[in-house]
């Protein structure tokens, strides 16, 4: 896209590059991206907060 | 080959596609080990050092920066890793088409702070190891060599960073090996320093010996959510939101408080968290050298990693889209070279406020991000509003700004401050046992939860879009066609 094609729109109206475009309409046209599965929350939950209570137990204890 | 594929897309700020994402999970933990364990665990160290002795403070940091990771996990994964996009893009939803420039903000600080600093260690350290390899001789006059290393610098992490994230990856895959370095030099400190390891008194302790444990949790959840910034560039090149939760849990958290009890260690025996000073006390020149060639080099990676994510973050402003690679490198790098270069020291000295003053940010961004996506959007993010900045898409807001954002964010930053001075380190009654962070984080959802409720019943932010796509896309429900 030229420089002179954006001019010709307000700032909020101009039209996406068209590459930018064809990423976009690739997203909206498959199925929704897999979100995070049951074994990532285990580990989530494991590492990001049992863990890390575990740690402060045995620390508050030392 | 299609206009799609053709694009350099690790080099702008659009989404990636599945076809592009091709990192697994050792490339990531690689690159984001390389990413987070630089000098400034040793400064993180010697924070906690200040407070509290070498095993509690080892566990109480330890803990703090898993929490504190799982908090910018949460917050910046999920949209991140589904649609390709770096954190700055994944706030959008949250702040507006316009008010992202404050997240924006937000991370150019952090970064070019980090970056800085580490820059500045980079230069203090090849100066020494001139000094060990007889290259320089000792003398005060040396620091003038620090201007001109980190321009040198800079210089080489410009030339890396020309290939993008593939620099990025590559340098990471060489410097990885400085984290094995690091674990050797604390068995070294901890296996001959061990008595006095264990009697050290901290010099700076409170009486109150649950607000040192408190302050050492902080600490490490402060240093964690200073990652914000950088994981959206990382995660981005992976395929999966599976792919990324062991690579960031235990690549990018893990190193920080293992070595960060280098610091821990030097700060509590030697009075020192600088190891390039206390190894040619512990094991004499030779391993003095060898640390010092490690240390000088693994600043590289964490900065070639920051300036990346930053640099694309930059990509996010209309005018900067257009600009070529290089140019946004230098823009980029400019900042970080110029404080290098004129006031090293400075800001060198006034590190420990810095870090407190990004857990004052990153905490309430966080609660923000968590409570959207997880509570109000249902995980249903509309990809293309994310680019869009026109009235009638749905994050326009009010002129591009989500007030709820602006309020809960004041609100975070207040609940932070209220606990925690970051400059003082004065302290309220609740905070031995909440720490700031954490209620910062939570007070910000709860205020963001409770002004969007006013938000969507103005029929702004896409809420009542996002919910139908949650219904829609539902396994119970036929999807909407």
């Amino acid at each position: 896209m030229t420089d002179s094609v954006d001019g010709d729109f307000p700032p909020h109206t101009r039209p996406l590059p068209p590459q930018l475009e064809a990423r976009i309409a690739a997203f909206e046209n498959a199925p929704p991206p897999a979100e995070f599965d049951g074994a990532s929350w285990i580990w989530m939950i494991l590492l990001g907060a049992a863990i890390p209570l575990l740690l402060l137990a045995v620390g508050w204890r030392s | 080959m299609t206009a799609v594929a053709e694009l350099r897309a690790d080099e702008s700020a659009w989404p990636m596609l599945a076809q592009e994402r091709t990192w697994g999970a050792v490339r990531l933990t690689l690159t984001l080990a390389t990413t987070a364990a630089a000098t400034w665990c040793y400064l993180i160290g010697e924070s906690v050092g200040s407070y509290l002795g070498f095993v509690k403070g080892g566990l109480a940091l330890g803990a703090g920066c898993m929490i504190g990771m799982l908090l910018v996990l949460l917050a910046a994964g999920p949209t991140c890793v589904r649609y390709g996009i770096d954190s700055i893009a994944a706030a959008k939803p949250q702040f507006g088409s316009r008010g992202w420039v404050v997240p924006a903000a937000l991370q150019a600080i952090s970064i070019i702070g980090w970056n800085s600093l580490l820059i500045i260690f980079f230069a203090k350290s090849a100066v020494q190891l001139s000094v060990a390899l007889g290259i320089l001789d000792p003398s005060p006059r040396n620091a003038a060599w620090i201007p001109v290393l980190t321009v040198i610098a800079c210089a080489i992490i410009f030339t890396v960073l020309r290939r993008g994230a593939t620099g990025v990856s590559m340098v990471s895959n060489i410097l990885v090996a400085h984290v094995f370095i690091g674990l050797w030099m604390l068995y070294l400190l901890v296996s001959r320093r061990w008595p006095e390891l264990i009697a050290a008194v901290p010099v700076n302790a409170s009486q109150d010996h649950l607000w040192n444990y408190t302050t050492g949790i902080e600490l490490g959840i402060g240093a964690t959510l200073s990652w914000w910034p950088y994981i959206g560039a990382m995660i981005r090149m992976a395929p999966n939101a599976r792919t990324i939760v062991l690579p960031v849990m235990l690549g990018m958290a893990a190193p920080v408080p293992l070595l960060s009890l280098i610091g821990l260690a030097g700060s509590l025996v030697l009075k020192s968290s600088d190891p390039t000073e206390w190894l040619r006390v512990v094991g004499g020149p030779t391993y003095a050298i060898v640390s010092l060639t490690f240390v000088t080099a693994a600043n590289f990676g964490t900065t070639t990693a920051g300036i990346y994510a930053s640099a694309i973050g930059l990509r996010n402003f209309a005018v900067l889209q257009k600009c070529t690679w290089a140019t946004l490198l230098l823009i980029t790098i400019a900042p970080v070279a110029l404080v290098g270069i004129f006031i090293p020291e400075l800001f060198f000295a006034k590190f420990g406020n810095f870090l407190a003053l990004i857990g004052v940010a990153f905490a309430p961004l966080c609660g923000i991000q968590i409570v959207d996506y997880f509570v109000l959007r249902r995980g249903r993010i509309d990809i293309r509003a994310i680019y869009t900045d026109a009235p009638q898409r749905p994050y326009y807001f009010w002129g591009g700004i989500n007030p709820a954002a602006m309020i809960a964010l004041g609100a975070g930053c207040l609940t932070y401050v209220a606990l925690l001075n970051p400059l003082s380190y004065g302290s309220a009654a609740l905070y031995p046992y909440l720490t700031a962070s954490l209620p910062a984080a939570a007070s910000a959802a709860m205020v963001y939860f409770l002004v969007s409720l006013a938000v969507i019943r103005a029929h702004r932010g896409g809420y009542r879009q996002s919910l139908r796509m949650s219904v829609a896309t539902s396994p119970s429900v036929p999807r909407a066609t």
